[in-house]
């Protein structure tokens, strides 16, 4: 009884949410509604709602989220993508593709100080983009390695998606933020690869240039920047791998250390405003879904519908088989909501099945934010696509030249997320090693 | 009137950017105390647990009012004009009553807790929580007010972006105001005007 009221929840959610409800009050109001079909007892239904609101995030460990998303905004705004893309640029002269090579390597480092992929997205859209079609560039070559790589920004540390997964699921953030590293740098090597391979096989998609194009030196602004930005990844990982903060720390001095570089690279009042307002826009929403979330958490608890769910799952019987459905429910979901509500839906329910599997739960939240974000790729919702359309300089570009341009990075995605879960030691070594 | 609403949805969204910085400065004070006068700050941390909660409540007024909520138009873009306005009609309320009941929920935990000075932390330094308590009722309330203000912004048609509001079309926005190249004038500067 209790589990049919769960599953008849669960689907006027996804209908809500289709419907284009907002997703945090779909999912507190339906979670709202089966508890109190479940107790009979409006009371105990708006009492819990109420803890909810009040209790759900009041931890220290939430403060990471907006701080670190703070940080992101304030190295965004301070123009130190675009350094980072010229210093790149400089050091790989000779790669054949180096441009589209320079946007991997400069968004690898840049999503070492943001954790969302959009900003990346929208920053090298701006300043990748219209170099790589300035050198004569094929158009959805180009595109679809901004799309691509910054999906990096997601796995490599900090991450939001690495942060709610830990909060979910009760594990340690910096564990996952170390977990994320290695498998972030093999992803991006393997982005790297299929750009140089892409441009070896097919020289007219990115032709070299003219000899002594890339000789413009540096200004010192340019080598501020991209040093700053260096320092500031130093300061962050490194902090959090040599034990020296915890991630809350981390995320503290990160931001104000963003701050202090934002304003060496000449932001004044107005881009600090810009950056402190366009980071409260970004977590309002992200932390009114936590709370909602742990309504719906609490829904399933009570319900047993979760083991009854695992139930379904472990009936295949075959481990890749339970493997292959979850890949295909997160990837169905990225065509639909964000990759926050996806993990908050889904992550109560997998975790528990992938546990009972006996699989790495490490290397399975890894795995998961892979297949994620391999999701915000795919049309029709792709979110980091979005942006890149809402960002490039070009009038002429289609969602359809950006969807085409970035499916091999969504392939690429999902061959290091089965490489993560058959290989855990990727994600296990860094963090066991800094022990 | 209606501006003077967006004006304080604005205020308090500003105050809780800043107070998000003040914590950072103050987990700083707290490490570098402990690591070099061995001084820990103290109450650091039953201040940032209650802060994290009065920071999310005092941002969702405006997220509400300018369609940062996450939500997805798979279907309502195939709807005509209508349809999708009775759609978001019905959402907008469900959004209404969802702040409500969080108003009814919590006003009980509030009078108590204002009434017996409930507090948190020990020893010479103790954070009460009713302010926060006051806080989430407040902006639960104007969350309420939000959703039928979105409303009655929809039929008198004053919503910015018909179809994408408040969604994916909002995120590209965001995405172009971070990097500070929209062209447009940023809500920043209104809210300095403002506050």
């Amino acid at each position: 009884m209790a589990v049919d009221t769960v599953i008849y929840m669960v689907g006027l959610l996804v209908l809500l949410v289709l419907l284009g409800f907002h997703i945090a009050v779909a999912l507190a109001m339906t979670s709202v509604l089966g508890i109190y079909l479940m107790m009979g007892n409006f009371d105990i239904a708006v009492h819990l709602l109420g803890s909810a609101a009040y209790e759900a995030v009041r931890s220290q460990t939430y403060i990471v989220i907006p701080l670190f998303i703070l940080m992101g905004d304030f190295v965004s705004k301070s123009g130190t993508a675009s350094d980072l893309y010229q210093a790149c640029n400089r050091v790989l002269w000779r790669v054949s593709g180096r441009l589209a090579v320079a946007t991997v390597a400069g968004n690898t480092i840049f999503s070492a100080v943001t954790g969302v992929s959009v900003a990346a997205a929208a920053a090298f859209s701006r300043i990748a983009y219209p170099e790589m079609r300035r050198l004569g560039y094929d158009r959805e070559y180009a595109v679809g390695v901004v799309a691509g790589s910054a999906c990096l920004g997601m796995l490599i540390p900090p991450s939001l998606l690495l942060i709610v997964w830990a909060i979910l699921t009760e594990a340690s953030v910096g564990r996952l933020f170390l977990a994320g590293v290695v498998p972030g740098l093999f992803l991006a090597i393997l982005f790297s690869a299929y750009c140089i391979i892409r441009a070896w096989l097919k020289p007219e998609i990115a032709p070299n240039p003219p000899t002594g194009d890339a000789a413009q030196p540096l200004t010192s602004s340019q080598i501020l920047g991209a040093v700053g930005v260096l320092a500031l990844v130093l300061l962050v990982i490194g902090g959090l791998w040599g034990g020296l903060f915890t991630p809350t720390e981390a995320a503290a001095f990160g931001t104000i250390g963003a701050m202090i570089l934002g304003i060496a690279k000449g932001m004044r009042h107005r881009e600090i405003m810009q950056a402190i307002y366009s980071a409260a826009r970004t977590t309002g929403p992200i932390m009114i879904l936590l709370i909602a979330a742990t309504m719906y958490s609490r829904l399933l608890a009570m319900s047993g519908a979760v083991n009854f769910i695992q139930g379904i799952f472990l009936d295949l019987g075959n481990v890749f088989l339970i493997i292959g459905l979850i890949t295909v429910i997160w990837i169905v979901l990225g065509l639909l909501i964000d990759s926050v509500s996806i993990i908050l839906l889904t992550v109560p329910i997998f975790v528990p099945i992938s546990m009972s599997i006996g699989l790495d739960q490490t290397a399975f939240a890894i795995f998961g934010v892979l297949v994620i974000e391999a999701g915000l790729l795919t049309p029709p919702f792709g979110l980091v696509v979005y942006a890149v359309k809402g960002s490039v300089p070009d009038r002429e570009i289609k969602l359809s030249h950006i969807f085409r341009g970035a499916f091999p990075f969504c392939l690429i995605l999902l061959l290091c997320a089965f490489l993560v879960l058959g290989f855990p030691q990727l994600s296990n070594w860094l963090p066991d090693f800094s022990r | 009137m209606l501006r003077g609403y967006v004006g304080l949805a604005r205020i308090i969204h500003v105050i809780s950017a800043f107070w998000i910085l003040m914590i950072a400065v103050m987990i700083i004070v707290d490490v570098l105390g402990r690591a070099f006068f061995s001084s820990p700050l103290q109450g650091a941390s039953e201040i940032i647990r209650n802060s994290v909660v009065a920071v999310t409540f005092l941002q969702l007024p405006l997220a509400i009012l300018s369609g940062s909520m996450l939500r997805t138009e798979l279907v309502s873009e195939f709807l005509p004009a209508t349809g999708r306005r009775v759609l978001r009609t019905l959402a907008f309320l469900l959004g209404f009553l969802l702040f409500a009941l969080i108003v009814y929920a919590d006003w009980g935990p509030a009078m108590v807790a204002y009434r017996i000075g409930e507090y948190e932390g020990e020893g010479a330094l103790r954070i009460p929580v009713w302010p926060v308590h006051i806080i989430l009722l407040f902006t639960s309330v104007m969350g309420a007010i939000s959703y039928l203000v979105m409303i009655w912004l929809d039929w008198t048609n004053q919503l910015e972006d018909e179809i994408a509001y408040p969604g994916i079309l909002a995120f590209d926005r965001e995405a172009a105001a971070v990097m500070g190249l929209d062209g447009k004038d940023s809500p920043v500067q209104d809210s300095e005007e403002r506050s």
